[in-house]
């Protein structure tokens, strides 16, 4: 035992200096961006660098509540850039990991497209830059349709499956979904009409063709390799999927959909904030933003890259949803207490 | 002050009881830091409440217990109860299988010569050195729609013409029982190298029957080692939820499941969490409790 503890405080011993000499190294030439795994395009790091003089150093996460869970238990003192979904904004607001933004000092906020600003997630456009955006709704296979034909009920309704179908594993996104799948608006917290939701996938749910719940990209597997018919996932999942099978199609239902933004922000205790402001304004320059959507496969909130990409790009309404499409998705609203509602209700669809 | 001889030395009671301390005081300090605080922690925070925006909120009041039993938002539902019921049922049934299979392997395995048999125990355990998570998307491979198993289950009707093995219940088990086995062969083979053949021989003289020359001769021999396998397979089997949102399509919750949730998922509702956790922990103690009472004993 003692020989173990011993090890074990080596460990530790070596483990905090190492962290010191990385502190040490990250004097101000650094700039630390937290982002999604395979979120970037890999030739940016050099270019960054030669662009400003700043060394880019790239922190990956894998999901959301993993971000968050190493910001609050390891502080934001080691982040400069956090790229965070709209949904999470308010709350890393609330527990003080994310700080305001000086916009002066990104001139290229000009770019953004309106539509991400005034948003709900940041209502005030102090916390959050843009970095991607994209949509949600059905991939399936069989005879092409008209894409603003499509309702929900191809899903929920048992006499129009024509096969297996998944739905996505996140509460709040299927519900919402189910919501407007109902008539009701997206971001209600209705009790009622949460319960009108929870029993209409219940009902959806003794299908026999109904093979379970699964994240967008196990729901695009599925529909690949033909084990479903139809799955509810991401647009940038759906495109990969139809450049490997173009007989697929990809539609937002007329009920609505949401689409979601990935956004950049300010770690409240960034080391080196001149160096994050360089990186938003870095990403938000035109052909960066360009160069950014091209390579990630999602649509870029940058309305000066627009102009620049290609034509083919522009006009897939896979990754750029029409007007029509874009005039029926929401955001989703921070559900604030209502939290504890959508949980509840998660808890009986998982359970019934 | 009373002496006493211990390995041919002139000590006290005393000075042996200090030793002995500080002998243990390493381990002692190991479980007091990284499992008695913690769990008092758990404990205290399982009376407190959601703060906004997944606080926690101090205030001690007994509401997680009222939620727990079913009373929420939507009024009183059975759904908790109901994830605890399935999880104790999928780990009883995972158990009982592993328990199945373990023992002719053990068997079997314990036939062989030393090195022969000490190979095959190593080829049990080969499996685990992989990921778990890894193993599963193995068998979600072996198992779909147009891999063998499949085919081969659709051809003799046990299951419909447009369905697969996974996902459902069959490969949750499947997935549950590949995982747990070698934990539960191991102890196994244990008490089967330790046999004590005498016994057996002597009941054959006295003219036993097959099945009374095992149950006597055998079984009884075994229980600490069948004890030992249980425990081995219960407890991890019931807040394990990986394999079955994996393999089980993600359609119904355990309490692992519901755990996570509260973690990690939209709720943030750590005291309820811990108050879950509270109840696995609970439920693993008590099985334990249960399985040293009847261990002890043989069951002649």
């Amino acid at each position: 035992m003692k020989k173990i503890l011993l090890a074990f405080f080596l460990l530790t011993a070596l483990a905090l200096t190492a962290c010191n000499e990385e502190k040490k190294e990250q004097a101000p030439k650094t700039v630390t961006v937290m982002i999604y795994s395979e979120y970037i395009d890999p030739a940016m790091l050099d270019d960054f660098e030669k662009k400003t003089g700043f060394k880019l150093q790239l922190e990956l996460y894998e999901a959301q509540e993993e971000m968050i869970g190493k910001l609050q238990a390891a502080g934001t003192s080691q982040y400069d850039v956090i790229i965070a979904s709209d949904v999470v904004i308010q709350q890393m607001v609330h527990l003080g990991l994310i700080a305001n933004i000086d916009m002066e000092k990104v001139p290229n906020r000009k770019n953004i497209a309106p539509q991400f600003l005034n948003q709900a997630y940041d209502p005030t456009n102090s916390f959050t830059l843009p970095y991607l955006w994209g949509t949600t709704g059905i991939l399936f296979r069989g005879e092409k349709v008209d894409p603003d034909s499509v309702s929900y009920s191809m899903l929920f309704d048992s006499k129009k499956t024509k096969g297996n179908f998944s739905f996505l594993d996140e509460s709040r996104s299927m519900l919402s979904m189910a919501l407007m799948a109902k008539g009701f608006n997206a971001n209600s917290t209705d009790q009622k009409e949460i319960n009108k939701a929870v029993d209409y996938i219940l009902q959806a749910k003794k299908d026999k063709h109904f093979l379970g719940f699964d994240g967008s990209v196990g729901g695009k597997d599925k529909v690949l390799s033909n084990m479903d018919w139809a799955a509810i996932v991401f647009n940038g999942e759906a495109q990969a999927a139809i450049d490997e099978d173009s007989t697929l199609q990809f539609v937002i239902p007329m009920e609505g959909s949401f689409m979601w933004v990935d956004a950049m922000t300010l770690s409240s205790k960034s080391p080196n904030p001149e160096g994050a402001y360089a990186f938003m304004n870095y990403i938000l320059d035109a052909n960066i933003g360009a160069q950014l959507a091209k390579y990630i496969n999602y649509a870029t909130p940058n309305n000066a890259s627009l102009e620049v990409i290609d034509e083919e790009f522009k006009n897939n309404r896979v990754i750029n949803p029409t007007p029509q499409e874009i005039e029926r998705m929401v955001f989703l609203n921070d559900p604030g207490n209502a939290a504890k509602l959508f949980d509840e209700a998660w808890t009986i669809v998982k359970t019934r | 002050m009373q002496t006493e001889v211990f390995e041919g030395k002139l000590t006290t009671r005393k000075h042996m009881r200090h030793v002995g301390l500080a002998l243990t005081s390493p381990g002692m300090l190991w479980l007091l830091v990284f499992l008695l605080l913690p769990t008092l922690f758990l404990v205290v925070m399982a009376f407190a409440q959601r703060g906004s925006y997944g606080t926690i909120d101090w205030t001690f009041s007994l509401d997680n217990i009222k939620k727990l039993l079913g009373f929420s938002s939507f009024g009183w539902s059975a759904d908790n109860l109901v994830i605890i019921w399935r999880s104790l049922k999928i780990a009883v049934i995972t158990t009982v299988l592993c328990l199945l299979i373990g023992l002719p392997m053990a068997f079997w395995i314990g036939a062989h010569k030393k090195r022969t048999s000490t190979l095959l125990l190593a080829l049990v355990m080969v499996p685990s050195c992989t990921n778990l998570v890894i193993r599963t998307y193995a068998w979600m491979l072996l198992l779909g729609a147009q891999m063998p198993p499949s085919w081969l289950a659709r051809t003799l009707g046990i299951i419909g013409e447009m369905e697969s093995l996974y996902p459902g219940t069959f490969a949750v088990y499947i997935g549950m029982v590949s995982c747990m086995l070698p934990f539960a062969v191991l102890p196994l083979y244990t008490s089967v190298e330790r046999l004590d053949w005498g016994i057996v021989e002597a009941a054959r003289d006295l003219y036993a029957k097959p099945l009374r020359t095992f149950y006597h001769g055998i079984l009884s021999q075994m229980m600490p080692g069948i004890v030992a396998s249980v425990v081995l397979t219960l407890v991890p089997t019931l807040g394990m939820y990986v394999i079955s949102d994996l393999l089980g399509g993600a359609k119904f919750i355990l309490i692992g499941n519901l755990i996570q949730q509260q973690f990690f998922g939209t709720a943030l509702d750590w005291p309820f969490g811990a108050m879950l956790g509270i109840v696995l922990i609970v439920s693993s103690v008590l099985s334990l409790v249960v399985f040293k009472k009847t261990g002890g004993k043989s069951f002649v």
